[in-house]
């Protein structure tokens, strides 16, 4: 018992905690067992104090320390394509030393390759640790002329992580309604299209993403309208439903999630402004995490509007900053 | 034995504690996925999509779309290097795409586009149904600077662009930034089956109409002295009760059609049952004692409505039958109540035939929606 608990305790301080949920694993291993979907992204000539070779060399003396890693997406050694990341330059194909890529005076890159949709691959270099990282790929000497070693031999540490790009965004429904609008009681959509007498949910909008700088949700569109005639929007400030008045507005809440509904659209009244669109309503940050913003609808007419089947068509759109 | 049991034991519980508190501290201590970028990795990429000239639609399926793709560049473009888009997920970019559907922006100011690349001059490529590839000519761009493209019917720079990039399958489109300049990035867009929300409100027909009085009463015309007028009351068997122009009753009517009412009379002159008439007056006519004369006029308060000619003006007509329907007053548009004060008027001539005489006028209220 007291060997299995020195177990966990060393795998959960001295594994970093990204590893438990990694989507890319390194470690350095010999060719041989580099097999089974994982991928050799540099050959090395120790496990410390050695030199390195690209992955299309095959010299024997390279092959029992090798950069070996796996991922749930498709990765590979390519320093080609869409979607690479060079971790580290060679001074040779082989029997090389290295530099960081910034220095970028050696010829010889050494790459992380992906051709899973939308994964973003991230390098860097960090002292001490790879915590933040997926995985640690190899530890080297110096910045530059280093010669390398396993993770671990060095303080100097090459590290990398795959993150698969995620934006979601979607509408419960492309069809809400009034039902039929008075001139002495505000009417509120619905998604049955029956409207409501009190304030109710139209529709929901789910959106997230980990875009580094999140996303933002704009509307556009245009205010109920028939023919000639049309229900007056709001306005741009955020107003109280006024009965015996046209007025068409929206606002949201959100239901859950870390997103925010953007002002004017936040507070308790509603807001609509068509001389000001797009406008946003919402934003969230890069956290991946699914914000579900509950719409609602007010509308309102005076004793003369015309009557008629009035529409709004309103254009609802996401956009992630990566 | 059991001394060293019980070591064994607290031990066991000692490391254990120790395994918790691991995990603990490392749950609440650990960064939370702080990314170090490289310098070859764009920064601040977005492509916010826009809807076609009289569309609505900007990240529905299947559907064109402008885009405005934005980026920055830590490593710069040199001469001569490309830069070059690459859509996944079914974009289409259209094949008569060209350098006048685009515009290029090195820190908010536009570059000259051309097909290739000449002097100062970018040379834009569809390459293919998905990729577009851009080629610096001499001028370099700074690291660090923003780049911006647009691409469709937003793009003015030098032409209004006219192509555009057709939307994917619903789902995430991925756009990939790359080319010689050395770096890249990702950008993802939202693909969904339809973006936009249909909002829909009835606004029900109203229509108001009233007529304040259903019999009114001339009491004996006369062929001298004073004309006479109807009033709502029945005088009895005196002459002409009232010689000034009088309201006989009124007529309210309200409606929020788009096209307004029209309130028509229908019925014929003043007729006795032996089927003699008083003439009506065919035109806007002032009274004239001693001649046999019917007509009838409004004065409109209230709402939009107007009395129609010939009933407006300071004299009277009739020029409704008992099968003709005539118009004397109307809205063009949704209406607030409008009271319509009407006046008979009635004269006759020496010989007009002795009788008791009647009309009956039928008014009726036509809402058009």
């Amino acid at each position: 018992m007291k060997y299995f608990n020195f177990l966990l305790i060393v795998i959960f301080v001295f594994t970093p905690l990204s590893y438990i949920f990694a989507s890319l694993s390194c470690s350095v291993t010999t060719a041989g067992t580099c097999t089974g979907g994982s991928v050799v992204l540099l050959r090395m000539s120790g496990s410390t104090n050695a030199h390195a070779e690209l992955p299309s060399q095959a010299n024997a003396n390279y092959a029992n320390n090798v950069v070996c890693c796996s991922s749930s997406s498709s990765i590979g050694n390519s320093c080609s394509g869409s979607n690479y990341k060079v971790f580290g330059k060679l001074s040779g194909v082989t029997n090389a030393h290295m530099q960081q890529t910034s220095i970028n005076t050696y010829l010889n890159d050494a790459c992380l390759s992906d051709t899973s949709t939308g994964d973003k691959i991230t390098v860097g270099y960090q002292n001490t640790n790879c915590t933040g990282y997926d995985t640690t790929l190899l530890s080297m000497t110096a910045t530059d002329n280093a010669t390398v070693g396993d993770g671990s031999a060095y303080t100097s540490k090459v590290c990398a992580t795959i993150t698969p790009l995620v934006i979601t965004f979607s509408l419960s429904t492309n069809s809400v309604g009034f039902g039929t609008l008075s001139s002495v009681s505000s009417r509120y959509a619905n998604s049955a299209g029956t409207g409501s007498a009190t304030e109710v949910e139209a529709h929901t909008i789910s959106a997230s993403t980990n875009a580094v700088g999140g996303y933002t949700i704009t509307v556009n569109g245009n205010t109920l309208t028939y023919g000639s005639n049309t229900i007056d929007a709001i306005g741009g400030t955020n107003t109280l439903p006024s009965t015996g008045s046209k007025q068409f507005g929206l606002r949201a809440n959100v239901t859950s999630g870390t997103g925010v509904v953007t002002s004017p659209y936040a507070l308790s009244g509603f807001a609509f402004n068509t001389a000001s669109l797009p406008s946003q309503v919402a934003s969230g940050a890069g956290d991946n995490v699914t914000t579900i913003y509950s719409v609602r609808y007010l509308g309102n007419i005076s004793t003369l509007t015309a009557s008629g089947l009035y529409t709004a068509n309103l254009n609802y759109l996401a956009t992630g900053t990566f | 034995m059991k001394i060293l049991g019980i070591k064994n034991f607290l031990f066991s519980k000692f490391t254990s504690g120790i395994t918790i508190i691991a995990l603990v501290v490392l749950t609440s201590f650990a960064p939370q996925f702080a990314y170090v970028t490289n310098a070859a990795s764009l920064t601040t990429l977005s492509d916010t999509l826009s809807p076609a000239t009289g569309t609505i639609h900007a990240e529905k399926a299947s559907t064109v779309a402008n885009h405005t793709i934005r980026f920055t560049t830590p490593t710069g473009v040199s001469s001569g290097q490309t830069i070059i888009l690459t859509f996944d997920n079914a974009t289409s970019v259209s094949a008569s795409l060209t350098y006048t559907d685009i515009d290029l922006q090195d820190d908010g100011v536009d570059v000259t586009l051309a097909a290739a690349p000449v002097t100062t001059t970018w040379g834009v490529v569809r390459t293919s149904g998905t990729v577009i590839t851009f080629t610096n000519g001499t001028t370099s761009v700074a690291p660090g600077s923003i780049i911006t493209i647009k691409i469709g019917t937003n793009a003015t720079n030098q032409t209004t662009g006219v192509n555009q990039i057709t939307n994917g399958t619903a789902g995430t489109t991925l756009l990939y930034i790359s080319g010689t300049f050395g770096d890249t990035g990702t950008i993802g867009i939202p693909i969904l089956a339809d973006d936009v929300v249909v909002v829909n409100a009835v606004v029900a027909p109203t229509i108001s109409f009233a007529v304040s009085d259903n019999t009114i009463f001339f009491g004996n015309l006369r062929a001298t002295g004073n004309s006479c007028w109807a009033q709502g009351t029945d005088p009895g068997a005196v002459p002409c009760p009232t010689v000034t122009e009088t309201e006989a009753f009124n007529i309210t009517a309200g409606t929020n059609a788009t096209s307004g009412y029209v309130v028509t009379v229908q019925g014929d002159t003043l007729t006795s049952a032996a089927g003699d008439t008083i003439t009506p007056l065919a035109t806007n006519t002032v009274p004239s004692i001693g001649v046999e004369q019917f007509g009838i006029r409004f004065n409109a308060t209230g709402g939009s409505g107007t009395v129609s000619a010939p009933y407006l003006a300071a004299g009277y007509a009739y020029t409704a039958t008992a099968s003709t329907a005539i118009p004397i007053a109307s809205s063009i548009g949704p209406s607030a109540t409008t009271t319509y004060s009407a006046r008979y008027l009635a004269n006759i001539a020496p010989l007009t035939e002795a009788g008791i005489y009647t009309a009956n006028h039928t008014y009726v209220d036509t809402s058009t929606y």
